[in-house]
């Protein structure tokens, strides 16, 4: 499904981008990395702020957004689209609400056509932010986004601390700088755990911050802990936001996004 | 078109013919309505805009099968749970393939070897199929 340039939607997804103030796309190479927790926590975290907010899930294979907004209920469309359901006051469009369990194995010029009827064929009205929670990896679906949403994209990067996962966000950075994409900040999730007897433990190391500074990046914008309340909280369909831990630490980013708060110290 | 017309003074577009494959909902005034935009964006205006719909064509990547939508249609009526219909504004209820024609991987397999590793090949979205023009 490519029309090109005579597909319509390509033009009414750019007119839907024209009406959002800033999209921001979530992403990271390596899968795992958290993603999905830190797009869906950021989206409530700016709606709770008043800001009016989308969320669309562009990892068609894995749509994890469903689960973890808990949106339900019926869909209702009309000639110009259909109208996404609400949780927690964000807009939110999924794969996940229009297929249920069924696999969705689209790659290529499918994913990237998915990604135009994404943006074009749903009723988004006019947003302050729109996040994408991407696939990991700087496949079709990232590119597709870029080409329509032009200036409007920047990204927002997650990584773990292991050397691995950064080395990937570090080759996505020079790929989005060559793209001309603005870099919101980075992430650090599963940067530690705290126990029970009250210790702080780093799994996965510390980030090199040298690398950062090379790379021209900032330190990171926040780092989230590894939670475990927030799978139980996946679990009973509760939102990610309201995990006391890093509930916290999502509600700071969402305030430093917005451009309302604090770098962490 | 827009760039044969650009690239040859004095031709005229009269009329461009556009297919628009059946699984997709575009709705042909829409499309009419939003040939013509691009159309005197680009500084072609006066152009008849005709759209006709085309039956959309799959091949199966794993036994070289091909099938139209029209030949599964009623199957996957029958597949996609009411929960997952999507109602217009008349109550009718209608399929999310419709509205994402992508998501037919969700539902659809390949009619003889039962395979999802299947592409859209013809009139899965938007065709010029026939330029008129005036030199």
């Amino acid at each position: 499904m490519n029309g090109g340039a005579l597909d319509p939607r390509v033009r009414m997804a750019k007119q839907a981008l024209a009406d959002v103030g800033r999209v921001i796309m979530v992403c990271s190479v390596k899968g795992g990395v958290g993603k999905s927790t830190v797009a869906v926590g950021l989206a409530s975290g700016l709606s709770r702020m008043g800001r009016k907010v989308g969320l669309v899930d562009l990892d068609f294979r894995a749509t994890p957004i469903k689960r973890m907004t808990g949106v339900s209920g019926n869909r209702r469309g009309n000639r110009t689209g259909i109208v996404p359901l609400i949780a927690d006051g964000v807009k939110v469009m999924s794969a996940a609400t229009e297929v249920g369990e069924q696999a969705l194995p689209v790659g290529g010029s499918e994913a990237e056509s998915l990604v135009v009827g994404f943006l074009s064929v749903v009723n988004w009205g006019r947003l302050d932010y729109l996040v994408a929670d991407m696939p990991p990896g700087m496949g079709d679906e990232l590119m597709a986004l870029l080409r329509l949403a032009g200036s409007r994209a920047t990204a927002l990067l997650v990584t773990t601390p292991s050397v691995l996962s950064l080395d990937a966000v570090l080759r996505l950075v020079s790929l989005l700088r060559e793209e001309g994409v603005g870099i919101v900040g980075l992430v650090e999730n599963m940067s530690y755990i705290t126990c029970d007897c009250g210790n702080i433990l780093r799994p996965f190391g510390e980030i090199d911050e040298s690398r950062l500074r090379e790379a021209g990046l900032a330190r990171p914008m926040a780092k989230l802990p590894i939670d475990p309340e927030v799978e139980k909280s996946v679990c009973q369909g509760l939102g990610v936001l309201d995990t006391p831990v890093l509930g916290e630490g999502i509600r700071r980013l969402a305030l430093l996004v917005d451009g309302s708060g604090e770098p962490i110290s | 078109m827009l760039d044969y017309a650009r690239s040859r003074d004095g031709v005229r577009i009269i009329s461009a013919t556009v297919k628009v494959g059946t699984l997709t909902m575009i709705d042909p005034q829409t499309m009419r309505e939003a040939l013509a935009m691009i159309s005197k964006e680009a500084g072609i205006e006066g152009v008849e805009f005709k759209v006709e719909r085309a039956e959309t064509h799959f091949t199966c990547m794993k036994c070289g099968t091909d099938w139209t939508f029209n030949d599964v249609e009623g199957d996957l009526k029958a597949k996609v749970p009411d929960d997952l219909l999507i109602s217009d504004e008349s109550g009718e209820k209608d399929m999310p393939m419709h509205y994402f024609p992508e998501l037919v991987h969700a539902w659809m397999r390949c009619p003889k070897c039962g395979s999802n590793d299947y592409r859209m090949t013809e009139a899965s979205g938007v065709i010029l199929d026939k330029v008129e023009v005036e030199e």
